[in-house]
């Protein structure tokens, strides 16, 4: 079933790309694995399978195909270390205050927004992950994610929703 | 409301949904408040580039396996 597509690159071309992407897979990685080390194993394993899996790549959204075996290979990591527990969803409480969000001072706010991010269940933090802190497109998600574009923005607007949601509580708790 | 708020605070939402989202927002505080906190919030996420590779694991990862697998 693989081949080569005429829109493959070249091995020479395909090294290049993989370099290229590379600061991508390690902060998707690192935002998904929570450490370092992890992350750095994980981007070296998604690299090889990418290598040695080439003539599957069709030519096109290269980014979407590395973030897939990213995925994959995360998945399997978590299966076969027994990885921590998810966090357990929280019940979404929105502000009862429809001004509190000009009390937020946002360069405050902004490192606090990446520990929240940081403590999202796995699946809405690829999804903002992938779309609002790299900038893929709902189609480059779907194909890096394989799931259909519907749940890439359910998963991104629930994401986004707890985020928003927990930085209510953090204001909040601040102006008490 | 709430997702196509957030699919005009993405830029995602075209067209009537997109031309709906903001005309409403216009009139109602509540979801002009949503839309621009939205679009912070969204502002804030593409800025975040703190977990960039140090050299030296760009360096690791620029060298690893694959690397050899690919010259070989």
């Amino acid at each position: 079933m693989s081949r080569v597509s005429d829109l493959s690159p070249s091995p020479a071309a395909f090294e290049r790309e993989l370099l290229n992407e590379m600061p991508v897979l390690y902060r998707v990685a690192r935002r998904l694995t929570g450490n370092d080390s992890d992350a750095e194993d994980l981007v070296g394993q998604v690299l090889l399978i990418a290598v040695r899996s080439r003539t599957s790549f069709d030519g096109r959204h290269l980014r979407s195909w590395l973030v897939k075996i990213l995925k994959n290979e995360r998945l399997g990591q978590i299966r076969r270390r027994q990885s921590r527990p998810e966090v357990q969803m929280e019940e979404i409480v929105e502000p009862s205050d429809e001004g509190f969000w000009e009390k937020i001072r946002w360069r405050e706010v902004g490192d606090r927004l990446l520990v929240e991010l940081d403590r999202l269940p796995e699946e809405y933090r690829m999804a903002v992950v992938l779309c609002d802190v790299e900038g893929m497109s709902y189609d480059e998600a779907c194909l890096a994610m394989e799931v259909p574009v519907g749940t890439v923005r359910s998963r991104l607007f629930r994401g986004r929703r707890i985020l928003r949601s927990r930085l209510a509580h953090l204001v909040g708790e601040e102006n008490q | 409301m709430e997702p196509l708020l957030q699919a005009a605070a993405d830029g995602s939402a075209k067209g009537l949904g997109k031309w709906y989202a903001e005309k409403h927002a216009e009139g109602c505080d509540r979801c002009a408040n949503y839309l621009a906190t939205t679009k912070e919030t969204i502002a804030e996420l593409r800025a975040a580039k703190d977990l960039e590779p140090t050299p030296e694991v760009v360096e690791r990862l620029a060298t690893g396996e694959w690397r050899q697998e690919v010259t070989s």
